[in-house]
């Protein structure tokens, strides 16, 4: 079944970890006098514990984006005996877990330190004023997964970042190669240099489909089969499911503002669309991959008459990830953005304004006719453009109501190619943050920027975008070389959030902030 | 003042006592019920948190354990939170140990033995009741 970056959920762990004293005795570890030092006095403050961390686990974490699994108790004893069976008792859902949710009760520190160094889960201790959350330390030291939070909304914040990383490291890719698998021969060169090491590093896995199957498919099925696939029953477009895009055109075009392109050409690219997500379903996958200029190179896309570009909006305003010209690197991290942040993404040729010489020089395929009269020279050291096809109507949030959008066509000539139009200006002001992960998986750039004006609102084509402003074109533009064309943006500053995935995932973070 | 205040905890240690025997009789003739257990227990509660039934607020046992604790600091309720520091290194804070205090009151005086984390995640004084009841019927 295909998946979203909504559908993601973090299986979170409780675990309690009492402690208890046999016998009544006093001494320097004793803290009390009377009952409160009796045998059975622990257990009931402990009982109070523990009634406590639930509360604020449901105060807390009660969220669709949380699956809290039946909470874990053991405790240990001033006889400081530790026995296989509290392992086994903490750990029996292991293999569900993502990340377990620890409370530690002081004195049972040897139990805490072997539970941790027996999982390779994440552990967030319970963070309310505990000796606890410290006593972690020692199983830190030797190589444990412990994520320090401060407080309680921290613990939250954390959780929603380990889901987000979830999202990627346990994600399929589609990937629809005309050549080979890794890259593509025209296109997104720059995107990874081995997916099996991206598998083995980041957890994404890639599923294939060759393009020209994937084409063959957009028609309904003979009984001879597909010219590439003869007597294979392939999952080709139905009749049905024709009908059911006819309809969807109609409500399309119907909302678009305006709508340049005609009908057939709308469905022919939500053929498109629904040939891949059936494709996806099919591979488990949480997003897709097109092979642009190998693809239009065949001369099929002219021949059938479309383009991926439809594909990539429609897929987004899903949550699931879909980039151009064989980008895997980008699809990889448009869906690590949409799962920080919950909004669509976007990704497109980005390229720095270069003022030298005393003269500005805009990168192509912006109109200069659009960039506003009061842009001066030293702004201009300050921007950043970034241009393609995919925006979709849910750029700030994919639950979020639709934004207004225009309906144009990618071929100049004969008007096919459904794509989406964004009207960028009026997100003016916009903070966004952009990222790519390095092609040898060493880094991940981090930046962030500012919307300053939107372009190709109005023009066919891959030109449709925004231009935004950085700290400063020039070190971006250095900063960029490292890592590639298509930085992948999304609305929001996500560039903390960002540093810590980076940093879990063992990447150095490169991070570049306006403002800063 | 101190000797009015011995004599207000004798009293409330009396009523305690005088809770207790009347379930213990009750018991003993055949004739405890499960609301009786509720209505002495609370009474009981009460008593040991020196607190009279005008005042107190509620069945809630935090919240009359904290209402208990400020009466005897002379505070807001409401500011407990802020005054009460962590009693154990487990970071069990007054309101905690009064409770668990109250827990194994009640099991010594009452002759039963409760289950501690059971006792802990009682809520009202009706709940602890409930677990005194299920032991005494």
């Amino acid at each position: 079944m295909k998946r979203s970056v909504m559908d993601v959920t973090l299986n979170i762990k409780p675990i309690f970890i009492g402690f208890e004293h046999l016998y009544y005795y006093e001494g320097p570890c004793r803290m009390a006098g009377g009952d409160a030092i009796q045998p059975g006095f622990d257990e009931i403050v402990q009982g109070k514990m523990y009634k406590g961390f639930m509360a604020n686990i449901e105060k807390y974490l009660s969220d669709e984006k949380f699956n809290l699994l039946k909470p874990s108790t053991t405790k240990g004893f001033d006889d400081w005996a530790i026995s296989d069976e509290m392992f086994e008792t903490l750990l029996v859902d292991e293999c569900n877990t993502d990340v377990y949710l620890v409370f530690s009760n002081f004195g049972a520190n040897t139990i805490l330190e072997e539970f941790c160094t027996r999982t390779e889960k994440p552990i967030i201790m319970n963070p309310t004023k505990s000796f606890a959350a410290l006593s972690a330390v020692a199983s830190y030291g030797v190589g444990a997964d412990i994520i320090p939070c401060f407080d309680w909304p921290e613990v939250v914040h954390n959780m929603a970042l380990l889901r987000a990383q979830k999202c990627i490291s346990t994600a399929k890719l589609l990937l629809a190669p005309r050549f080979g698998g890794t890259k593509a021969v025209a296109g997104g060169n720059d995107t990874f240099n081995n997916l099996l090491e991206v598998t083995e590093k980041i957890g994404t896995r890639f599923r294939y489909i060759n393009v020209h199957e994937l084409m063959d498919q957009m028609k309904p099925l003979t009984e001879d089969g597909n010219h590439t696939t003869p007597g294979r029953k392939t999952p080709n477009i139905t009749e049905d499911e024709r009908k059911a895009l006819e309809k969807m055109a109609d409500e399309i075009m119907a909302g678009a503002e305006p709508c340049i392109i005609d009908k057939q050409y709308v469905i022919n690219s939500l053929i498109a669309w629904k040939q891949v997500q059936k494709n996806m379903d099919l591979y488990d996958c949480s997003g897709f991959v097109a092979p642009c200029p190998d693809a239009c190179s065949t001369r099929r896309l002219n021949q059938i008459q479309f383009t991926f570009c439809f594909t990539h909006s429609l897929n987004l305003e899903q949550g699931f990830a879909s980039a151009c010209e064989y980008d895997v690197t980008a699809a990889v991290v448009m869906l690590l953005l949409m799962a920080v942040s919950g909004k669509s993404a976007f990704m497109g040729n980005t390229l720095p304004v270069v003022a030298t010489e005393g003269r500005i020089e805009w990168p192509p395929h912006i109109d200069e006719a659009e960039v506003p009269d009061d842009i001066t020279y030293e702004d201009a050291k300050h921007l950043y453009t970034t241009l393609h096809s995919t925006p979709c109507r849910h750029l700030r949030g994919i639950q979020e109501a639709a934004d207004k959008y225009a309906l144009r066509h990618f071929a100049y000539d004969q008007g096919f190619g459904a794509i989406q139009r964004h009207e960028f200006n009026n997100d003016k002001g916009q903070i966004i943050t952009y990222c790519r992960i390095s092609q040898d998986l060493k880094q991940m750039l981090i930046g962030t920027g500012e919307i300053a004006f939107g372009v190709g609102y109005d023009t066919d084509n891959c030109n449709g975008g925004f231009v935004f402003k950085v700290s400063d074109s020039r070190e971006v533009f250095k900063k960029q070389m490292q890592f590639g064309l298509h930085l992948p943006i999304v609305y929001g500053d996500y560039a903390d959030d960002l540093v810590f995935i980076a940093k879990r995932m063992g990447l150095e973070p490169v991070v570049d902030k306006i403002g800063e | 003042m101190k000797q009015e205040a011995k004599k207000k905890l004798l009293e409330s240690q009396k009523m305690a006592a005088a809770e207790v025997a009347a379930i213990k009789d009750a018991r003993r003739n055949g004739l405890l019920t499960r609301d009786e257990v509720r209505r002495r227990l609370y009474n009981y509660v009460l008593a040991k948190y020196l607190l009279n039934a005008r005042d107190a607020a509620g069945t809630e046992i935090a919240s009359l354990a904290a209402q208990s604790l400020a009466k005897a600091m002379r505070i807001d309720k409401e500011l407990i939170g802020n005054a009460d520091k962590p009693a154990t290194c487990d970071g069990a804070s007054s309101v905690d140990m009064k409770q668990a205090l109250l827990i194994v009151a009640i099991q010594k005086e009452f002759d039963v033995k409760l289950d501690g984390i059971e006792a802990a995640f009682a809520d009202t004084t009706d709940d602890l009741a409930d677990l005194v009841w299920a032991k005494l019927c």
